[in-house]
């Protein structure tokens, strides 16, 4: 059951009922979220829901006997850079300290999150393997993002990040919280679970936002990223056939699908929960329009990056080691994220591409540091203020060309991300970079999509410091009832169902 | 109150604006014909006439509807026509203008202010159709100099080709476009009216069928097309056949041309595969059996992959080699058939 379906439609109607009946009730309305939540999981797959109830149980158990054992547990702030962070030698700000006081809590800590990675790594790479008797595993949807839960209500159990014990039904609440179940954001348990510990109210402003947000977000899947992989799936489907510029146009496309189909989801997962009154942190904030490899991941799967950042970046030691555990540590970072990704070589080629290019970058960022730390650094004082116009205008170019470089380098890097295997990704990059000829192909809606997500980046820069300028809009007015309503029509219009070239009932 | 009445005709005023302009966009999107369905005659329907049709869901076409309800240019026809018989693909919505193989084939042929091959394809029409309408065909056409029939697969069971034998047959009184169009009640044709000036319904109505069939499990249309199924008794299949070209000659004794197309795809490897059937073979043999030339467009469409990197059906703004014929198929059809014609001396 996706978002998109009229089995979901019936589901949050019936949910949002029962859901202003228990306002004011925080308990019941907490157990009718777990309820709902895990009717929701099972109407996908029942065994889903005992997987994530069993993952939960186990989660609370440990987080609370780590919770009580953990005297002294540092509770650090919250306020950690993402990974990759140009290099400004300031130390991180504390999360999981590998040599922090050992004890009961550090064994259970260790022992609750190997079991997490346990889970996960079975479901996600039990595939690799021949079962006996033709057995499949089905991995859970969703598990990814939940265990990644799970492990944050661990450690911030040990930290001290989470100052009072929490009870199942919180647990349960909090890895199974619908909206964000299937594909995040994924919340850390200092963030989401203190809401619990309050009444929600629909309130009419939170519907008006939710609401804007969920058709957008609905645009985007559907009728954009939806449409688009019409043309991924074509031409991935048999590469060989292709001409160079049309894979390479092909890789554009796909960067845009992804991105629409991720981002559209995240807006309709965080549309939900503000109907609900939680507040889901930002997923992504116009990640193409980065300046750099870590910038792209401020602005890319934000709540992944920083997840990383907390709880593996920083925990390995961030940039507080030296230069070279610096970049080892992103590097670690950086593959960690691509076997997240998938199971197959591709995810860590795909991994190791950008824990490469953050790597260059931040060694990069170290020489430029020893450069402006010497003489020179009297003479850039000297400039006068015509040079600094200029230097402006320059500056002005340079960033454009760093956002166009950042953007080749994550578009190319997206090929293995998508490819089967690496035999396609290397054919697809011989074919585009030795212009191999075959069937021309440039799909429309690519350039359509690509115009509308330009002016958005452009609208962006100008109003937004190069941040998402699209607000929610005042619905008691005119202008933003109709604003919705287009949005709404538009993707009726152009949400891709399927194959309706022979579809000779509708014609008439 | 007050309030709730004023946020109300917002909404509503918001929802017919919204509804006006996007309405007005699909008139570059998505325009398609009426048809009126008939018994009888060369096809089940014919086209509301006057009218145009755009489909920018695939490909993009402009085609109009002339005063017979069929798709094609309003010019006069020669008195001695050749009539060309197809689905969806020889209708040719998914291509511009002058761009079908029944367009090319008037223009190469010199006639540019009258119709010497004259589209009377419909969509949804298959072999089967075409034969239980062949009685149909010949009595509203018979003037008819000769007929061009498109395919796209052999594979018919014997049962469906004896039961095509019962003929539909032709009606003065019900079949023609005056009959069809002076029959019409008040509502449909404010139906019509409806439906023209308001094709965002239409587009609505594409989207929900389109929802549904891809819900549904019931038709496998490329494991159909793909596969050898389908007719299990060759020699029955045979006999069928015959039997159906004996009706047909003996309905029309002048030239026929089956052209026929296989669908195409692509393996993972980039070669090419195309649905062509062991009935094929048996088709080829009934037409020539029977004086019928059976032009087979599977060594042109490969040739037009593997030396010159075709795709000939498919479209920029679906996918290619799949769907309908785009205009390099078109061309590729338009460019067999004048040789052939040419040979037969037929212009």
């Amino acid at each position: 059951m996706t978002f998109l379906s009229i089995k979901f439609l019936v589901f949050i109607l019936v949910f949002l009922i029962a859901y202003k009946l228990t306002e004011k009730r925080m308990l019941a309305q907490n157990a009718l979220i777990v309820l709902g939540s895990y009717v929701f999981y099972a109407l996908i797959d029942w065994r889903f829901s005992a997987v994530l109830l069993a993952v939960s149980v186990f989660t609370w158990l440990i987080g609370g006997r780590i919770h009580d054992r953990s005297s002294g547990g540092k509770g650090g702030s919250d306020d950690a850079d993402t990974v990759g962070a140009s290099g400004d030698g300031k130390g991180d700000s504390d999360g999981i300290d590998a040599t922090d006081a050992p004890g009961g809590g550090k064994r259970l800590l260790v022992f609750g999150v190997s079991v997490n990675l346990l889970v996960l790594c079975f479901f996600k790479y039990i595939g690799m393997f021949k079962l006996p008797g033709g057995l499949a595993v089905i991995m859970p949807i969703g598990i990814s993002f939940y265990i990644f839960e799970a492990i944050s209500y661990l450690a911030d159990s040990y930290t001290g990040k989470l100052k009072d014990k929490h009870n199942l039904m919180d647990v349960l609440l909090f890895l199974g919280f619908f909206p964000i179940l299937i594909s995040g954001p994924i919340m850390k348990a200092h963030e989401f679970l203190p809401q619990i510990r309050r009444e929600h109210v629909i309130t009419r402003e939170n519907l008006e936002i939710g609401i804007q947000r969920f058709a957008l977000g609905a645009f985007m899947k559907a009728a954009m990223a939806d449409r688009l992989s019409v043309a991924v799936n074509a031409v991935y489907a048999s590469p060989s056939a292709y001409s160079g510029m049309s894979l390479l146009w092909n890789t554009l496309t796909y960067t845009l699908q992804l991105y629409f189909d991720f981002a559209g989801y995240s807006n309709m997962a965080i549309g939900i929960a503000t109907i609900l009154g939680f507040e889901i942190k930002e997923n992504f904030n116009l990640p193409y329009l980065a300046s750099s490899p870590s910038d792209f991941w401020k602005r890319w799967h934000i709540s992944l990056s920083s997840w990383i950042t907390e709880y593996i970046y920083i925990p390995l030691g961030g940039n507080r080691k030296g230069r070279a555990r610096t970049l080892a540590n992103i590097m670690i970072a950086m593959l960690l994220s691509g076997i997240w990704h998938g199971s197959t070589l591709n995810f860590l080629v795909w991994g190791a591409g950008h824990g490469l290019a953050q790597v260059i970058e931040k060694a990069a960022s170290f020489v430029k540091l020893r450069k402006v730390s010497g003489v020179e650094v009297a003479e850039m004082t000297a400039v006068d203020i015509a040079s600094d116009v200029k230097k402006h205008k320059v500056n002005t170019a340079v960033n454009a060309l760093k956002v166009v470089l950042t953007f080749l380098v994550v578009n190319f890097l997206w090929v293995p991300f998508r490819t089967a295997d690496l035999g396609m990704t290397v054919t697809v990059f011989k074919r585009i970079f030795t212009n191999q000829p075959g069937i021309t192909y440039f799909y429309v809606y690519t350039l359509a999509w690509l115009i509308v997500l330009v002016a958005v980046e452009i609208c962006a820069l100008l109003k937004n410091e190069g941040n998402n300028p699209i607000k929610p809009m005042d619905l008691s007015t005119f202008k933003g009832k109709f604003v919705l309503i287009i949005l709404v029509l538009l993707t009726g219009m152009f949400a891709y169902f399927g194959n309706s070239a022979f579809i000779y009932g509708a014609m008439f | 109150m007050k309030n709730f009445v004023k946020q109300l005709s917002q909404w509503i005023l918001a929802l017919i604006c919204a509804v006006l302009i996007l309405n007005l966009l699909c008139f570059a999107y998505y325009h398609p014909v009426h048809e009126m369905p008939r018994s009888g005659g060369a096809t089940p329907g014919l086209m509301y006439p006057h009218m145009w049709g755009l489909y920018g869901t695939e490909g993009y076409g402009i085609q109009t509807i002339d005063s017979y309800g069929y798709i094609n240019p309003d010019l006069p026809r020669e008195k001695e026509i050749i009539c060309v018989l197809g689905s969806s693909n020889t209708e040719g919505f998914r291509v511009g203008k002058g761009e079908r193989f029944s367009d090319l084939l008037n223009a190469r042929f010199g006639y540019k202010d009258s119709l010497k091959f004259y589209n009377i394809a419909h969509s949804g029409m298959f072999f089967d159709d075409m034969v239980r309408h062949f009685d149909g065909l010949c009595s509203e056409f018979p003037d008819m100099q000769g007929l061009i029939i498109e395919l796209i697969w052999t594979k018919h069971s014997p049962e469906s080709l004896r039961a095509a034998l019962d003929q539909c047959g032709f009606s003065e009184e019900n079949d023609t476009i005056g009959a069809l169009t002076s029959s019409l009640t008040t509502k449909q044709r404010i139906m019509i009216a409806v439906k023209n000036w308001v094709p965002l319904l239409r587009l609505f109505t594409n989207q929900y069928e389109t929802y549904k069939s891809s819900k549904s499990a019931d038709l496998d249309f490329a494991g159909f097309l793909y596969s050898d199924e389908g007719v299990s008794d060759p020699a029955e299949y045979e006999q069928a056949l015959n039997e159906v070209f004996d009706m047909m000659r003996s309905r029309f004794d002048g030239p026929i041309i089956i052209v026929y197309h296989p669908m195409t795809t692509l393996s993972a490897d980039g070669e090419l595969q195309l649905s062509t059937a062991s009935t094929d073979e048996i088709f080829r043999r009934g037409c020539e059996a029977h004086d019928v030339d059976f032009v087979d467009m599977t060594d042109a469409f490969s040739k037009a992959y593997y030396e010159d990197h075709i795709a000939v059906h498919g479209f920029w703004n679906t996918s290619m080699m799949t769907g309908h014929m785009n205009d390099d198929a078109h061309r590729l059809i338009a460019d067999e058939l004048y040789e052939l014609l040419r040979e037969k001396g037929i212009n």
